[in-house]
């Protein structure tokens, strides 16, 4: 567990109502936090503070004295005046001075927080209902951060632990004596990104970007949460800031690719039913229950069932559509840049298969990647890949060079059997210029390449080829 | 109608006839008084409803997990509780005293515009009716706050948001229409020799309050039917995807919110500056330099409104301009507070209930203008923005503030409405609860807010526990001692000592030279005028 000391956030009563491990967080105060503008955020409270404090003192203890002695049991006679104009114009005065003093520190407080100049890291948070998306733009590390606390603690199944409803599966880890610029936007509706002990708030916005920075001076975990009511779930998502040296935060950066990596690897698995069931579950429970229910039968009115619904027990490909897609103008988010494909399948067949749908139906990693390589897609990318991988040779209109490179137009390869078209680009030609591009292109790019060298220049085959086949493809079969 | 029934009608009308017979008395009733009843009982019974969410809220706030309601089902309640109180207690509560107390206070026997007044009453409980019906709806109540920001409150929304943009068209028609009667009223109808300068600071507060409500009801009423533009006929006013902005809702929305908040405290000045000179037994301190600090406390209302936005991610320039501004308005809110006391001092004073609720007004509203202060504050009010900080400063000042004038202000003037004298007992019993309570909710809501938790939330980390429990046993408290308030309002009208015309010892102004109960009709021949209010 990780222990903050913090001098100033004092105890009134808590010795008597709390023990002693929650004993440091019971706070009184605003946390004096682990920046230079988070200290003079709080001299600043706390200089307003006794300000009014001392305002209040003066001001009640006036009219407490008015009101013990000037009462008519005490035999008080009420005197006849009801104006001065000099004490009136004194105590219109006295204020202005008072917050003029005010405002001079704080616009130059105002002033500093403003300036996100000369950040050496880049992070774009993006609000979802209700997670946090962070994004490392110099490092293209990308990733989201959810509630980990368990819904049966939510629902006092089990003890509620220390950092009940303060904790992620993943922290925005950050370098500390870093000057990092926070790029804060969102993705469906207004959340606020904010983390007491950073003094950072800022709102993050659909459609636009706001700015923020900071400077952390000490190692540790600071925690916050989203303070703009963004739906259901406003409560339940929470911002974990992990503070780490310079040295450790590289080595994080390291860690967390490797995984990546290996997370990509997955999709090439073959997956049974009850593994996608079992992974599908978890998936379920973190990204669609809040919604969808953990029963699958929704809320009425504001999200619908899935138990029985024509989406999850019709037509599978529909039914990827919406989860990799998303509907627009509603709260069905796209997932393909919150889940992986992996996921996303187990997820698809967990809804299948959950609840009594039994469509029996799995739903390969492969399926989904496919979704989102339709036509148009397949063909814009497969011309850009032409021209960097096949036009030297076959030239950018298909024609080829005679004598030296075949022409692509009209040919047996490109107009006859698909597997040979796939497995001439996949393996090459040996004893030929035609090279094996497996190892050059992605199972995507290939697809992709394919796609469109049998549909341009008039081709027009019409068929075309999902990266799945060509990442699956081997050279002895077809 | 022809011009003989006209006349016959007129005729009528020189005897002092008392109220139609049973329940067209209420429906087609032209009399201040008895729409000024009408006004304070339906701002009664919404006060109570909108207290019954509160407290559903407060008790699961309890404890830390889960426990009473689902969290979508929070989200309607929060939102419920702060339309009701805002739009169908607080509003109209000031509403019915004004109906009641100006005509008296100026010598006018009604409203300018009496037919016009049945219809602004008329309105409210089918607009709340409407609105309280959404609960039942598939998907439920409004569910994103009474700020209502878009996107959420669009594209986002449940189905019932359209009940609900309806149910505000209806109340701000009610509004503007009360407001020009009010204005109406005051411009036209004061007796001879009641000298702007003359009248009460009640009628004054009054005046400044519904040009504020004319001034920025339509914008209310701009903003909500945008948001039905883009929800029904695809506009993108609030949606950046077509080239709309979400912050221009905030824009909009505030420059209407931030009069509203003077709108619901303007009145309860005051009704403060009446009841304290009265047990005071001296006259008000800096009367002209109360109608100065009102005026001024309205002009900056207008120009302040994105400091409930610093987080939005405005220039640089523009949020050293509201914070600026915000903190000037502690200046005529300051000199407001000050002349109450030099009122008190050197006075003769008695604590009768509507005194002590006026004591406590003054107390608590000022700890909630400095909590205020601390708002204005821009590089802290990123640390403080939709805490419990906020809560616990807008219910200071909305609750002991306004909510404890109104309070004052039925105490104070039940004796006339009802010919009782009040029963002292249970009045004080009342305050003291009320006192008691409100403290024990709100105080401990500022260290929560400080400590980092978010409002709005039905569910929080565990180093809240203690004071959230705290802050709901005393929700409880003042919850239930309301019903002292509603039992003691019932007794007196039933039965009581019979009150003098003027039974404040202390007491000045017109209304105290006509009976009480008053009757039916008052001043129907213009009262004279004599010396300085």
């Amino acid at each position: 567990m990780e222990t903050r000391k913090n001098i100033l956030r004092g105890s009134l009563f808590g010795a008597l109502t709390m023990p002693s491990a929650a004993f440091a967080e019971w706070g009184l105060n605003m946390p004096v936090g682990v920046t230079e503008i988070s200290r003079s955020v709080f001299s600043l409270h706390m200089t307003i503070f006794w300000v009014c404090v001392a305002i209040a003192v003066v001001v009640f203890g006036v009219m407490f004295y008015s009101m013990f002695h000037h009462r008519k049991s005490r035999g008080a006679k009420s005197a006849h005046f009801h104006e001065n104009t000099t004490v009136e114009v004194i105590w219109t005065i006295i204020p202005v001075a008072i917050l003029v003093a005010m405002a001079v520190p704080s616009a130059a407080t105002l002033i500093e927080m403003y300036d996100p100049s000369d950040a050496e890291i880049d992070v774009q948070i993006t609000g979802y209902q209700w997670k946090w998306k962070y994004d490392y733009l110099d490092e293209e590390v990308s990733f989201f951060s959810n509630l980990s606390t368990s819904r049966d603690a939510i629902y006092n199944a089990e003890q509620k632990g220390e950092n009940y409803l303060l904790e992620v599966d993943k922290h925005l880890v950050l370098p500390v004596d870093t000057k990092i610029r926070f790029l804060l936007t969102a993705n469906d509706v207004i959340h606020s990104w904010w983390v007491p002990d950073l003094a950072v708030k800022k709102d993050a916005i659909p459609g636009f970007i706001n700015e923020s920075w900071t400077i952390i001076e000490k190692p540790g975990i600071y925690r916050g949460q989203c303070t703009e009511l963004c739906g259901k779930d406003h409560g339940y998502m929470p911002v974990v800031v992990e503070a780490v040296s310079k040295e450790d935060y590289a080595a994080w950066v390291a860690t967390i690719k490797a995984e990546a990596a290996a997370k990509a690897d997955l999709a090439g698995k073959t997956w049974t039913l009850d593994e996608l069931m079992t992974e599908g579950e978890q998936v379920y429970l973190k990204a669609c229950a809040a919604c969808h229910m953990p029963n699958g039968e929704g809320l009425p009115g504001a999200f619908p069932a899935l138990k029985n619904s024509p989406i999850a027990v019709g037509d599978v490909a529909a039914h990827i559509d919406i989860v990799v897609n998303g509907k627009p103008g509603t709260a069905m988010q796209a997932y393909k840049d919150q889940l992986s494909a992996v996921e996303m399948a187990a997820v698809i067949t967990y809804e299948r298969n959950a609840w009594g749908n039994n469509t029996g139906e799995a739903v390969t990693p492969n399926q989904i990647a496919d979704m989102s390589w339709d036509m148009d897609r397949l063909m814009t990318v497969g011309e850009e890949v032409y021209g960097k991988a096949c036009a030297a040779c076959h030239q950018p209109n298909g024609q080829g060079i005679p004598g030296a490179f075949p022409g692509l137009v009209g040919t047996d390869i490109v107009m006859g059997d698909i597997g040979a078209h796939i497995d001439i680009v996949v393996n090459g030609k040996a004893g030929s210029a035609m090279q094996a591009f497996k190892d050059q292109l992605s199972p995507e790019e290939i697809a992709a390449v394919v796609t469109y060298e049998r549909n341009a220049w008039g081709n027009n085959v019409g068929d075309s080829v999902k990266p799945s086949t060509v990442a699956s493809w081997n050279g002895g079969e077809k | 109608m022809s011009t003989a029934d006209i006349t016959a009608e007129h005729h009528d009308d020189h005897h002092d006839h008392g109220p139609a017979k049973g329940l067209s008395r209420w429906f087609f009733t032209t009399n201040h008084k008895d729409i000024g009843s009408m006004y304070l009982w339906f701002s009664l019974a919404m006060f109570l409803v909108g207290g019954s969410m509160a407290l559903v809220i407060r008790a699961e706030l309890f404890q830390p997990g889960l426990q009473l309601v689902e969290p979508g089902f929070f989200n309607q309640m929060t939102t419920m509780h702060g339309l009701i109180m805002v739009f169908g207690a607080v509003m109209p509560a000031f509403v019915g005293l004004a109906n009641w107390m100006v005509p008296m206070m100026i010598g006018a026997p009604d409203m300018a515009l009496p037919r016009m007044n049945n219809w602004s009453f008329w309105i409210l409980p089918f607009a709340f009716g409407m609105l309280l019906l959404t609960l039942f709806m598939d998907g439920g109540a409004p569910n994103f706050g009474w700020t209502f920001y878009a996107p959420l409150s669009t594209t986002y929304a449940p189905d019932s948001v359209t009940f609900f943009i309806f149910a505000v068209h209806m109340m701000g028609v009610s509004s503007i229409m009360g407001a020009i009667n009010i204005v109406a009223t005051i411009l036209n109808m004061r007796a001879p020799g009641m000298t702007l300068m003359k009248m009460p600071l009640f009628v004054w507060t009054w005046l400044i309050t519904a040009y504020l409500l004319i001034a920025v009801m339509p914008v209310l009423a701009g903003v909500v039917t945008m948001m039905l533009m883009d929800i029904h006929f695809g506009t993108s006013f609030f949606d950046a995807a077509g080239g709309g902005d979400p912050v221009l809702f905030q824009h909009v929305f505030w420059f209407f919110g931030h009069p509203e908040v003077y709108i619901m405290i303007l009145p309860a000045f005051g009704i403060v500056s009446a009841i304290i000179p009265t047990f005071a037994r001296k006259q008000l301190f800096g009367y002209a330099s109360m109608v100065y600090a009102t005026a001024s406390i309205a002009f900056l209302s207008f120009i302040v409104w994105a400091h409930h936005m610093f987080t939005v991610g405005m220039p640089l320039a523009g949020e050293l301009f509201f914070m600026f501004a915000t903190m000037l308005i502690a200046v005529p809110t300051g000199v407001k507070v000050f002349n109450w006391i030099a009122t008190m001092w050197r006075g003769s004073m008695t604590f009768e209930t509507p005194m002590l609720f006026a004591l406590a007004f003054v107390i608590l509203f000022t700890i909630g203008g400095l909590s205020g202060l601390m708002l204005a504050i821009a590089p802290a009010d990123f640390q403080y923005h939709d805490t419990y900080f906020v809560v616990a400063h807008f219910h200071y000042v909305l609750v002991p503030g306004a909510i404890f004038s109104i309070m004052a202000a039925v105490y104070y003037w039940l004796p006339k409405w009802t010919g009782h004298q009040l029963n002292e007992g249970a009045g004080k019993f009342h305050f003291w609860m009320s006192f008691i309570g409100v403290n024990i909710t709100f105080f401990p809501m500022h260290f929560i807010g400080l400590a980092g938790m978010p409002r709005r939330i039905p569910d929080y980390a565990l180093q809240f526990a203690d004071f959230n429990a705290i802050a709901s046993v005393g929700a409880f408290i003042f919850g239930l001692s309301q019903l002292i308030f509603v039992w003691n309002v019932i007794q007196n009208i039933r039965s009581g000592k019979k009150a003098e015309a003027k039974c404040w010892e202390g007491a000045e102004g017109l209304e105290w030279s006509v009976p009480s109960p008053a009757p039916y009709h008052t001043f129907t021949t213009p009262p004279q005028i004599e010396g300085a209010k």
